[in-house]
């Protein structure tokens, strides 16, 4: 369904704002399949990825009172996301991707995958990137999702978590710093296992 | 501290986007949609629209503090671990300061018997024997 000029995004927010289940629909048409993407490349199973979505719409509808323009609608929402899966995911997941990821590739499970078929080599980095991300801590992650996967700006970033642009830098920093650690060690162990 | 958008030739920053880039989106998912807007319309029904402060949980949750309090409040005493021992010293005979002396007099084998016969029961810290020193 394509918005008429008179139905814009801000158009479309403003109303929502204002109580419009309607206008809300409408947005959420718009931005639900890249919502639904973004969700299911982190939780890996379709079902979860509906739910989450499902919840993030309806924690937008219930907080949209306190969004106040200062970042873009989709950044917002992509906060929501991000928290509604890691309040999902629970403490307890936080590392086991990664874990499994690095007896797999001591076990030189990962690397023919990447050598024979290209597109499993996107597939295996795109594992590895997901699964190293999982392990990094929440603050650091979110800022790395929402940098890189939700295309949003240091400033955007900052007002869309409520924190000083100067702690976003940081915290990529931190976060890009944390996750070559995680390659190198990833690397270390396939080069042992040869 | 590096700033992460000025270097954009980082491996991990490039990888990081090659990975965001081969995220596709799946089609509009009408029943999705649908089973998501009716929970929210039923939302937007019991509260007319979206609102910062809803007061009906910290009402509800007050409300049930109150009745549990009152609830407590109300109970009577029951023993616990806490109360029995101090019930029994209570009902404790008073140690006698007088036995005490005729025992000391007899020599510390009568003393020392005295004590472990008094030592069953719990004295309270109110009992003469603690208050007077023996001559």
């Amino acid at each position: 369904m394509s918005p008429s000029p008179a139905d814009s995004t801000d158009d479309l927010l403003a109303r929502a704002r204002g109580g419009d289940v309607a206008a809300f629909s409408r947005l959420m048409e718009e931005l639900q399949p890249r919502l639904t993407g973004q969700a299911l490349a982190f939780c890996g199973d379709h079902q979860r990825a509906q739910d989450l979505v499902q919840e993030t719409m309806i924690a937008a509808w219930t907080s949209l009172p306190r969004f106040d323009g200062s970042c873009r609608f989709f950044t917002w929402l992509y906060v929501i996301l991000l928290r509604q899966h890691r309040r999902a995911l629970g403490w307890f997941a936080r590392r086991l991707p990664l874990a499994t990821l690095e007896q797999q590739a001591a076990a030189r499970r990962l690397e023919p995958v990447a050598i024979i078929d290209p597109a499993g080599a996107d597939a295996a980095e795109s594992e590895l990137l997901r699964a190293m991300l999982t392990a990094l801590p929440a603050r650091h992650r979110e800022v790395v999702q929402l940098r890189f996967y939700a295309g949003a700006s240091e400033a955007e970033i900052a007002a869309a978590l409520g924190i000083p642009q100067g702690t976003v830098k940081s915290r990529l920093h931190n976060a890009l710093t944390a996750l070559r650690r995680m390659k190198e060690k990833m690397n270390r162990l396939r080069a042992a296992a040869h | 501290m590096p700033a992460p958008d000025s270097n954009d030739h980082d491996p991990m920053q490039e990888a990081l986007r090659r990975d965001a880039a081969r995220i596709s989106e799946p089609p509009f998912d009408p029943a999705l949609h649908y089973a998501a807007m009716r929970r929210i319309r039923a939302l937007a029904d019991g509260g007319s629209k979206p609102s910062r402060f809803r007061p009906m949980p910290i009402f509800a949750t007050a409300i049930a503090a109150s009745i549990v309090a009152v609830f407590l409040a109300t109970q009577p005493p029951h023993p616990s671990p806490k109360n029995a021992p101090r019930e029994a010293t209570h009902t404790a005979p008073p140690a006698s300061l007088l036995a005490y002396q005729q025992a000391a007099a007899q020599g510390d084998d009568a003393l020392f018997a005295q004590l472990d016969r008094d030592a069953q029961t719990l004295l309270p810290p109110s009992a003469p024997v603690f208050n007077t020193s023996l001559r």
